[in-house]
């Protein structure tokens, strides 16, 4: 690729980690001997520890690429958005920036609260980079956009939280780059403004505007970026197109990188999920009555067991399974009270103590062929939880159909994949409408 | 909205760690903020006085007080000697050059702290905001020249052709202010110590200078020592200039004071250079 705009090279930030503000300064050094001098001791000097927050970071990014920076709390992606914008500078290596950058990094860049919408309005632009003619320009479009204008020579500081971030935001969002780099933008503001927001940032890359984005929004993220680069303790251990990158990253949280673990056994009582009230045993994903080892099958019904103990007599408990996506959007949720076809019988009663066997049946064709995890909670009938088991077991769906047998094929927008989180085949009827 | 990206040459940017040079680079980064740094001096011009009931005439108030002080308790009670001028005089033309200095170094020692916000999201050339707070008090400062005309005019002095050294003396004393507010904002952003130990030693240096006293008191086998405090230049030849001639600023006077304010210019635009490096990390 020779058309990059930004292009990292080893690039690398190094703090130290204080034991107070001044810790490792010549002048603090020189107190500590001074006040070692008073108390007659030689005081120990305080271990310097460095921390690479970012090292060996080596990328390119293109025009008008939409790439995500997922990963941990901590994991470098901020300092490296801090890196690019040059609100500080890398210890080692370096990057290369082509054309106007523009950064937002967390809301609310440098308002005075004294000041008016207006009078920030031009201080914020001219910090950005905007120049007089271009801010006056653009005037109108950022008061309307933030939705401020009848608060424009209100002091900012009588704005709600809310209205600032929508000023700042819209500042920012007005300013003409190559580049824009976000940080956490959607993170906060209410439920419009978040979607304004998204939409914004899509009209902007669809301007040809590159964009590197750090969300903890997953779906977002997939919503606007085509590229990710996963993080981890300062490193980029993956750079992927976008859904794959998520589901990895998601797989790589939940520790089950690569694969899936569809059968759980809880050996010893005392470590299994659960209180004084259930423990679990087991929770397995059954296909034909048998544990499944690679992928079930679409076009199969597919069964969840959960095996657990009522360790008091007489407890109502309700077992409940939460299934989400390798996006790590929820799809659904079911219990054992509010069934399909018949009262789960054993579940309205008071129960014995001693093991019980729950078995939920998903039916063929309502899952797509993705990766699906499953969360499990028992409550009792008086909707006290006793159990939280996040992400338990999971599982991939497959679709073994040879769609050369059938008459049609799915449409080649589908892609490669068929989209959605489920696939459900629905009841339909197509007649041909007369007397219109 | 995306005239950006009509065909333009985009700016090629490095971003890699400090080295000694880029000195230059530093200085020449200022132009294209220039638009950013005169908002940022509306910003705290407006957010000084914003609320205020007298706004402006803020900047005389301070030498107003500090002149009517003076003059009561150096000029009426102690009878300082001043130089041949009436005290009231004397006093108003150190109180102005003192407040300026004094307000500059002090003001500009915060100006990074006090900045935090925009510099941990922003990227802009840092050096703006020293100079900013330097602008800031140079602007008070010539606001408040403004209180000499009525005492000139009350005593009948009317200066000659030499107040046209004024704008030599008052560059003078803004590259002084600039390099103080420039080396203690960074080494204040580093150590807060400076933050609390510069009031304390401005008002020291107060005592140092001839601000509400005449050289005269001072003995004179110490005066060319005496003289070699960057502060008597400035204040001299500002006296001067307005047509006293008592103490007339000397040549070594001079040059100590043009000596200290380049060196101190030039090496606060170097340690600014590489403090910036790690403001940021630790502000």
């Amino acid at each position: 690729m020779t058309n990059w705009m930004i292009k990292s090279e080893a690039l690398g930030k190094q703090y130290t980690l204080h034991r107070n503000a001044t810790g490792t300064s010549p002048l603090a050094a020189a107190a500590d001997g001074i006040r070692a001098i008073f108390k007659g001791k030689k005081t120990p000097a305080p271990a310097k520890e460095k921390l690479w927050a970012v090292r060996d970071v080596t990328f390119e990014i293109s025009e008008g690429e939409r790439v995500a920076l997922i990963g941990a709390n901590g994991s470098g992606k901020s300092t490296l958005l801090k890196l690019l914008s040059r609100v500080t500078e890398p210890t080692e290596g370096q990057a290369l920036i082509r054309g106007r950058v523009n950064s937002l990094l967390e809301v609310g860049t440098g308002f005075h609260p004294d000041l008016s919408g207006r009078e920030n309005i031009f201080l914020n632009a001219s910090l950005l980079g905007m120049s007089r003619d271009e801010t006056h320009r653009k005037f109108d479009m950022i008061v309307a956009f933030a939705g401020i204008s009848r608060f424009l020579d209100e002091a900012v500081k009588h704005y709600s939280s809310g209205m600032q971030l929508r000023l700042a935001f819209s500042v920012a969002a007005h300013v003409e780059s190559d580049i824009l780099l976000l940080d956490e933008v959607l993170a906060v503001g209410d439920l419009v403004f978040q979607d304004q927001c998204q939409n914004k940032i899509a009209e902007i890359a669809d301007a040809g505007t590159t964009i590197v984005f750090v969300s903890h929004a997953l779906s977002s993220v997939a919503e606007l970026c085509n590229r990710a680069m996963i993080f981890e303790q300062g490193h980029i251990v993956e750079d992927k197109p976008v859904k794959q990158a998520i589901s990895h990253y998601i797989e790589r949280a939940r520790g089950i990188e690569g694969g899936c673990r569809q059968a759980v056994h809880y050996g010893a009582p005392e470590t299994a999920p659960g209180n004084h009230v259930v423990r679990l045993r087991s929770v397995s994903v059954l296909q034909n009555n048998k544990p499944v080892e690679k992928a079930v099958l679409l076009n199969r019904d597919i069964e969840i067991e959960i095996i657990y103990g009522n360790l008091v007599p007489d407890s109502k408990l309700r077992v409940c399974l939460l299934i989400s996506d390798h996006l790590g959007n929820d799809v659904f949720i079911t219990d054992n009270i509010y069934t399909a076809k018949r009262e789960d019988m054993v579940a309205l009663s008071p129960q014995e103590t001693g093991f019980y066997r729950s078995l939920c049946c998903i039916p063929a064709g309502l899952l797509n062929d993705i990766k699906y995890f499953v969360t499990l909670l028992i409550y009792d009938h008086g909707d006290v939880r006793h159990l939280l088991a996040q992400n338990v077991v999971s599982f991939d769906v497959k679709d073994d159909t040879d769609y050369s047998k059938h008459l049609v094929h799915f449409p080649a927008d589908y892609c490669i994949r068929v989209p959605g989180t489920v696939r459900q085949n629905l009841s339909w009827h197509t007649e041909k409408a007369e007397n219109l | 909205m995306n005239e950006a990206h009509s065909p333009r040459p985009k700016k090629l940017t490095i971003i890699k760690p400090t080295t000694g040079r880029g000195i230059l680079a530093t200085s020449t980064e200022i132009w294209p903020y220039r638009s950013a740094l005169y908002r940022m001096l509306l910003r705290d011009l407006r957010a000084r006085y914003r609320h205020t009931a007298f706004g402006f005439t803020w900047a005389l108030v301070s030498p107003m007080i500090w002149l009517l002080v003076y003059s009561f308790f150096f000029g009426y009670l102690v009878r300082f000697p001043s130089d041949g001028w009436p005290y009231p005089l004397f006093a108003i033309t150190g109180i102005v050059v003192w407040t300026f200095l004094s307000r500059a170094t002090l003001e500009g020692a915060q100006c990074l702290i006090n900045n935090t916000h925009i510099i941990s999201k922003i990227y802009f050339p840092r050096i703006i905001l020293p100079l900013n707070q330097s602008v800031m008090a140079f602007t008070d400062f010539v606001i408040s020249l403004a209180l000499l005309v009525p005492v000139l005019l009350y005593y009948d002095i009317i200066p000659s052709a030499r107040v046209l050294y004024l704008p030599l003396i008052l560059t003078l004393a803004f590259f002084m202010a600039l390099g103080a507010a420039t080396w203690f904002s960074a080494l204040n952003a580093r150590y807060r110590d400076i933050g609390l130990a510069l009031p304390l030693a401005v008002q020291v240096w107060l005592f140092c200078s001839p601000v509400f006293y005449s050289m005269s008191i001072v003995p004179e086998s110490y005066r060319d020592y005496y003289s070699l405090n960057p502060v008597v230049g400035v204040l001299q030849s500002f006296r001067w200039a307005l047509g006293n001639d008592t103490f007339a600023p000397t040549l070594p006077m001079m040059l100590s004071s043009i000596t200290f304010s380049l060196a101190l210019f030039i090496s606060a635009m170097f340690y600014f250079h590489r403090a910036q490096r790690r403001l940021v990390d630790t502000l």
